[in-house]
């Protein structure tokens, strides 16, 4: 077998994966992962109908990741949620975080997490991070790797408390890391 | 080339095609593969944002493509290549693959732990690895230098199998396997992540194959040595047992592999198709690791504490020089023996850096070695060595604006004879959140092992060597298409230095001896696409050339092929979660080390997994399809200058699960 052969062997087998057509999105970049649990995280959970004023958008706020910002984006475009359309708002912990829908937050010390979703306790907030022991910190929503996979693990009594319906569904799918 | 032209090409029109990530289930979304490593900085990090260019093998492929070792795995990794002496198997890597080397240039790791042993420094890689590959979760290959994190070893690339956990076995099975050769498999296994978090597992598997019945090699090809034909010479037999148990931070994992593989090729000038006792050697691995880390505040702190053994016993049938008796039997035992301790911090610090810093302490307290003949009284080598090492490693990675990434890292390691600084750095442009351009540069170390400084077999000259080294630099362009393709484009050139090299020496036990005389420089260009497809379908192609020339010689290296191809493609199978896969492999020719070029090998293997209801899976693996005729170059340590490798195999497993909660 010559080199050749075996380049036009490769191209072929190419050449047949891509008529096949790709449809499925599936290896990732983490931002672009993150971001796809969050937007399933607001498809899985009721927010109560004083949430919102009229025409207002659901706002997803980013605090201190850029790349998940940006990743979200892309997400939520075109997309709306419980019939209103989605902004990503970048926030600092200086901004007034109970206009959010969703608040993410990453790259900050525990003490300071902790603070930040003790000022939304009672909110409407659905909070998510990806800071070790989110949960014990008051947030609802935990991200974490394992062997290279997303997964996630919630904790009911802020979200109860905030008037946050989770579903069963997605309960069922929450791991203690 | 035209493997990326193409590419190129096709990929405005396969972007169309592709439906976007929040559509999928979370089910679907939890099985996709972020690309995190672990291995290339010892935190977790996107591959993207790796100082180094990082492949991964995941559990599903193992099982997808049937791997039964960790030397299948690597066969099927874009630049690397396998070499089978039909007792050990020797990595190929970046156009180096020594005939007669014991893989000592490259890192093997358990979750993180150092297990090349402490005489050869050797990475084992076949069935004598000591694990069974069903209770890997993960492969992780990263390659280029990685000493300013890992010490020795760490030359050409290093090599991380992060083990199974209780939660993604979930339950208990067995499976039993049987197959072509004679050969034939039992393995249990039970999981289960339980209250409060726990985590345990144990796995236990048995294998056994008698090989090829009849084995022709041309060099031994007189009637005195039954025409060249070694007969039922070619078996080998595997015990492997595992157990991890993880509690809030703390993770002990344990195993304990065995394998006896008789040889049937002569090596080490042994009597030909000997029976009465056959060429054989037995590798045992012990390994206890105790890994505990948790969070204070913004500081990640992991220690670990970790006890390795490894024994080596090789049987050999020589012609008598005393007595009367027609055939002395050599018997030479290794025992390696080392307790080492680690501790790491990892911090984020102001200003967007990431900061680790760690320590190493190894206490080698066996390093033995005997050789004893069985017309002999006296053992002729009994050398008890030990040694202690001890390092401090320190990597930064700072983000000064948020499309560049600047990574640093250095180690110091004291020997008890030398000691060696060892840097890495790299520089990371990621213009958005789906590529990256790096520029890497690295220097790594590997130092002359016990089995090389011993005395009594390679002369006193040998307590002069010192560590050879390699400086590496490279460029890499990695990018993620729309979420269903991974492109990689990675060039490289080294100089590898006062490499360890074995030459001629009348005046040892061993007749040869060890010096640090051979230079090496390289290049290469290696190009991967991974790509998901519709209905949980897979593929992976890969390229690789590579040059790789001995500069005293100005010849290139034997057993260093110019190009290697890889392809394979997963295929749903004809009923719900079965699948069908294909795996094509190629090596353009190579020389042996008498210079004479053998002829490329071009393989395929395929394999089908069939899951009947919710209990049943049915597995089916033909290696080598198309029956191709090939051979390996062979060591210094073989009179004959191939060795021939396996044409088509079969083998067929059926796994019952037991319990499922």
């Amino acid at each position: 077998m010559s080199v050749r052969s075996v380049r036009r062997t490769c191209a072929a087998v190419l050449l047949l994966l891509l008529v096949v057509g790709p449809s499925r999105a599936q290896d990732v970049t983490e931002p672009a992962l993150k971001a796809a649990f969050i937007y399933g995280f607001v498809k899985f959970t009721l927010w109560p109908d004083d949430a919102w004023t009229a025409a207002a958008p659901s706002v997803m706020c980013v605090l201190g990741d850029d790349a998940i910002a940006d990743a979200l984006d892309q997400t939520v475009r075109g997309r709306l949620h419980a019939g209103h359309r989605i902004t990503v708002s970048r926030v600092t912990a200086n901004d007034p975080l109970r206009g959010c829908h969703v608040l993410y937050l990453s790259h900050v010390g525990a003490a300071q997490a902790a603070q930040i979703v003790r000022g939304l306790r009672g909110a409407a907030v659905l909070t998510v991070s990806d800071l070790d022991r989110f949960g014990d910190l008051g947030g609802i929503a935990q991200l974490y790797f394992e062997h290279g996979q997303l997964h996630f693990t919630l904790r009911t009594e802020p979200a109860v408390l905030g008037r946050l319906e989770i579903s069963s569904k997605l309960l069922s799918l929450s791991k203690r890391p | 080339m035209a493997l990326v032209l193409l590419l190129t090409l096709t990929l405005p029109l396969a972007a169309t095609a592709q439906s976007a990530l929040p559509d999928l289930s979370f089910e679907d979304l939890m099985k996709l593969d972020a690309g995190q490593v672990f291995g290339a900085s010892e935190r977790l990090q996107p591959v993207l944002e790796a100082p180094a260019s990082v492949s991964f093998i995941t559990a599903d492929e193992i099982a997808r493509y049937g791997y039964r070792t960790l030397a299948d795995i690597l066969r099927s990794v874009r630049g690397f290549y396998v070499t089978d002496d039909r007792n050990f198997s020797l990595i190929g890597v970046r156009g180096f693959a020594k005939p007669g080397d014991y893989n000592s240039r490259i890192l093997l790791l358990i979750n993180g732990h150092r297990v090349n042993d402490n005489v050869f420094g050797q990475a084992e890689i076949g069935a004598e690895f000591g694990l069974d590959p069903a209770m890997f979760a993960r492969v992780e290959i990263i390659r280029g230098p990685a000493s300013s994190l890992y010490g020795d070893s760490a030359f050409f690339a290093v090599v991380n199998v992060i083990t199974r956990t209780g939660a993604s076995l979930d339950g208990a099975s067995v499976t039993a396997e049987g197959g072509t050769l004679s050969t034939r498999l039992v393995r249990g296994s039970i999981g289960r992540r339980l209250a409060r978090g726990a985590d345990l597992v144990f796995s236990s598997t048995y294998e056994a194959r008698a090989g090829v019945d009849r084995l022709y090699f041309p060099a031994f090809d007189t009637p005195a040595t039954n025409h060249g034909v070694a007969t039922g010479l070619d078996g080998e037999r595997i015990g492997q047992v595992y157990g991890r148990l993880a509690l809030s931070g703390l993770a002990v994992t344990g195993l304990y592999g065995t394998r006896r593989r008789d040889v049937p090729t002569a090596s080490f000038g042994t009597i030909f198709n000997a029976h009465d006792p056959p060429e054989h050697t037995i590798d045992r691995h012990t390994l206890v690791d105790a890994d505990y880390s948790r969070s204070l505040g913004a500081t990640r702190l992991a220690v670990r504490a970790s006890f390795d053994r490894f024994t080596y016993d090789g049987t050999y049938p020589l012609p008598s020089t005393q007595g009367d008796a027609p055939i002395a039997i050599a018997s030479n035992g290794v025992v390696g023996e080392r307790w080492s301790v680690e501790g790491r911090l990892t911090r984020r610090l102001p200003g967007r850096q990431t900061m680790t810093a760690g320590a190493e302490f190894i206490d080698n307290d066996h390093q033995d070695q005997t050789f004893a003949y069985s017309d002999l009284r006296a053992p002729v080598l009994d050398s008890r060595r030990s040694s202690t090492q001890r390092a401090v490693y320190m990597e930064d990675e700072i983000r000064p604006v948020r499309w560049l990434l600047l990574n640093g890292g250095l180690r110091y390691d004291d020997y008890n004879a030398f000691s060696r600084v060892t840097p890495r750095a790299a520089v990371i442009v990621m213009p958005s959140s789906t590529q990256s351009f790096k520029y890497l540069y690295g220097r790594a170390f590997r130092t002359p092992n016990a089995y090389e400084l011993n005395s009594y077999l390679f002369g006193e000259g040998v307590e002069r060597l010192r560590p050879e080294t390699i400086d590496t630099h490279e460029l890499v362009w990695e990018r993620y298409h729309h979420d269903w393709l991974r492109t990689t484009v990675s060039t490289y050139w080294y100089n590898a230095d006062r490499l360890i090299s074995l030459i001629p020496d009348p005046t040892t036990a061993a007749a040869t001896t060890y010096v640090n005389q051979g230079q090496v420089r390289a290049r290469g260009l290696e190009l991967e696409a991974q790509m998901r497809l519709p209905w949980r379908s897979q593929a992976r192609a890969s390229y690789a050339l590579q040059q790789a020339t001995d500069q005293e010689t100005q010849l290139s290296l034997p057993n260093s092929p110019r190009h290697l191809a890889k392809a394979r493609l997963s295929l749903p199978g004809p009923i719900a979660s079965s699948s069908v896969s294909l795996e094509a492999l190629y090596l353009s020719s190579r020389t042996t080390l008498t210079g004479q070029r053998i002829a490329p090998a071009a393989t395929a293997n395929l394999t089908m997994l069939l899951p009947l209801g919710r209990s049943w899976q049915l597995s089916a693996s033909l290696n080598n399809l198309f029956d191709a005729q090939y051979a390996d170059p062979a060591s210094g340590q073989n009179v004959q200058d191939t060795i021939p490798q396996n044409g088509r195999t079969a083998r067929v497993g059926v796994r019952c699960t037991l319990w499922k909660p």
